[in-house]
């Protein structure tokens, strides 16, 4: 079994990529690659074993529900971080297209 | 002083602040001269930090001035790989994605070494989001060796490995996810702590696999990474993942061992006919060093060591697909002037942005978690890492620690590996089992194969640092590989 371009296409747009027909192609013949050597894990027996989800055992971690004030300087960097601004609004593009 | 001020180590120069034989700006300005001086041929830095670093140099001395006592930390100049946010410093993980990307907070590891009195001189460079065993995947520059500057540092922190081994800082903080710190202090010749997972806080780290990513120190020997580990290990609020355990000074208790009786475990599997010959009998001359201190060696078997690779990199794929869906140019990182809707800022902002090697892992792992495949490939191994965890459990009812290299080769040249991935993925070999069990594991220096470093992996029970530290210690007190510099000046 392996990775077709059909799903190549299908596994970028997922994972929202662009890609062009030459890295369609490449990404085809690495991911094979990589996914027949991955392929030695189908012959270990896990019958019955729980997966490892987490490694610490920690469960249910609490803590004090208490509103921290955000300094005015953190509020200020994370103004400038932001690519596009109007007025006090973060201004993002457009998410309804006329077809 | 007769010692170059770069080449203290964090101890001997605590020493000599504390009887004001130097001063923390001399320090600082040592470190940053050197910074200026080879960097333009090794390339480790991306961020040079001098005129923040000598303001607090500055503030520092008065403090000293005025006697005040201080910390082991206190005036001691180091670097960050650029995956640690650093408040109000460009953070780019290595990547263009992130390319003018500034933190607003600090990570907590940050904090803690500014409550220290660490001074942070530079932010340093590593293969895009940690994907990578060369710095060949950083988007910026391949950080070179400084034992031959026509081969890799290692990586993913190969900044962080050869500034330390220069003396660019007296240590460096990196991140290990398979072998990220342990792999780069390998290839430089230094030392290098893979933490236990959740030993020291995640927070504020760019995340590349969330049920592997670590932080740790890389520094001139085990004394060293003892005290940085003190400094910044411990629950966080903030990293739900942190263990709750009492603070542990481990600088103090590091040569308090007796290594008489102690058990090392030699795993068979990782000294096969396939090994160098060489790096094998480095190891195992490594090993009788301690036998010769009284430690009792014996074989183990860890058979699941020949699945490690796959089943660390189905997981970790996996995790970083996740986790850099983030960065689509809307909530993080470089943003496309080409797109005309929604759907073309996340698939254009990101095909620039992302380099080849991290598009390769998110397609990997797209695939490895979506419908139809998700229990082939992402739960089964996360089932066959429950049964390499057990198999080390039983390993260590039967011995205190392992020992075994931690690459399979010396530094390989720019360029050999990077076109063929799945080889690349190889160099992990020797390091990605320990990280799927979480356990703590030190690279420490224990030979030279034609001027190139060779390192051995020491490996504990999980959250047994202590014991890791000690017989780091113990072997570097009985030998002086970790002393040996790169000749470059």
């Amino acid at each position: 079994m392996s990775i077709t371009n059909k799903q190549i296409r299908s596994i970028a747009s997922l994972a929202k990529l662009h890609l062009s027909s030459e890295a369609e192609e490449k990404y085809k013949d690495e991911l094979n690659t990589v996914l027949e050597y991955f392929s030695s894990l189908a012959q270990i027996d896990t019958t019955h074993i729980e997966p490892t989800n987490q490694l610490t055992g920690l469960q249910n971690i609490f803590r004090e529900d208490i509103v921290e004030q955000c300094p005015e300087r953190t509020h200020q960097r994370l103004l400038k971080e932001v690519s596009l601004m109007k007025g006090r609004y973060i201004a993002v593009p457009k998410i309804f297209i006329k077809e | 002083m007769i010692m170059k001020l770069h080449e203290l180590t964090i101890v001997e120069a605590h020493n000599a602040l504390v009887h004001k034989d130097i001063s923390t700006v001399e320090l600082v300005t040592a470190c940053i001269a050197r910074i200026y001086s080879i960097d333009n041929r090794i390339n480790a830095f991306i961020t040079i930090l001098d005129e923040e670093a000598l303001a607090q140099a500055h503030t520092i001395d008065a403090k000293i001035a005025a006697g005040e006592k201080i910390g082991m930390l206190t005036g001691i100049p180091y670097s960050a790989k650029d995956v640690i946010m650093t408040e109000g410093v460009r953070t780019t993980a290595g990547s263009n994605m992130l390319r003018e990307f500034i933190p607003p907070f600090n990570a907590t590891v940050i904090e803690h070494l500014n409550q220290a009195g660490a001074i942070l001189i530079g932010k340093t460079n590593c293969d895009a989001y940690g994907h990578g065993s060369s710095t060949e995947n950083s988007d910026f520059f391949v950080t070179r060796n400084p034992h031959d500057t026509t081969r890799v540092a290692g990586g993913s922190s190969g900044g962080a490995a050869a500034a330390v081994a220069l003396g660019m800082g007296l240590f460096a903080l990196g991140e290990d996810t398979g072998g990220s710190i342990r792999q780069p202090a390998s290839f430089c010749g230094i030392t290098g702590l893979k933490v236990s997972y959740g030993r020291v806080s995640r927070y504020g780290i760019i995340a590349y696999a969330s049920s592997l990513d670590t932080v740790g120190p890389l520094t001139k020997n085990a004394e060293d990474c003892a005290i940085v580990l003190s400094a910044i290990a411990g629950r966080d609020n903030r990293d739900h993942t942190t263990v709750h355990e009492t603070p542990t000074d481990y600088y103090a208790a590091i040569k308090k061992k007796d290594m008489h009786g102690l058990r090392i475990g030699i795993p068979v599997e990782y000294f096969t006919k396939d090994l160098d010959r060489e790096v094998n009998n480095i190891v195992m001359e490594a090993v009788r060093k301690l036998k010769v201190q009284g430690c009792v060696i014996e074989e183990v078997s860890l058979p699941l060591t020949s699945v490690a690779i796959p089943t660390y990199y189905s997981i970790a794929a996996s995790e970083t697909s996740a986790n850099l869906a983030r960065l689509d140019g809307i909530r993080f990182g470089h943003r496309t002037t080409l797109a005309q809707s929604t759907e073309e800022v996340f698939k254009q902002s990101r095909m620039e942005g992302l380099g080849a090697e991290a598009q390769r892992r998110i397609m990997l792992g797209t695939y490895a978690l979506s419908a139809g495949y998700h229990d082939e490939y992402y739960k089964k191994a996360q089932k066959v890492r429950t049964l390499l965890r057990k198999e080390f459990e039983s390993a260590f009812k039967k011995v205190d620690v392992l020992i075994c290299p931690t690459s399979p080769f010396t530094a390989f040249r720019i360029g050999e590996k990077s076109a063929n991935p799945a080889e690349m993925y190889l160099a992990d070999i020797y390091t990605t089992a320990f990280s799927l069990a979480g356990l703590p594991t030190i690279n420490v220096p224990c030979g030279y194969i034609s001027d190139l470093p060779v390192g051995m992996q020491i490996a504990g029970p999980y959250t047994d640092e202590m014991t890791v530290l000690q017989v780091a210690a113990a072997f570097e007190q009985v030998t002086d590989w970790h002393k040996k510099r790169p000749s470059i000046s």
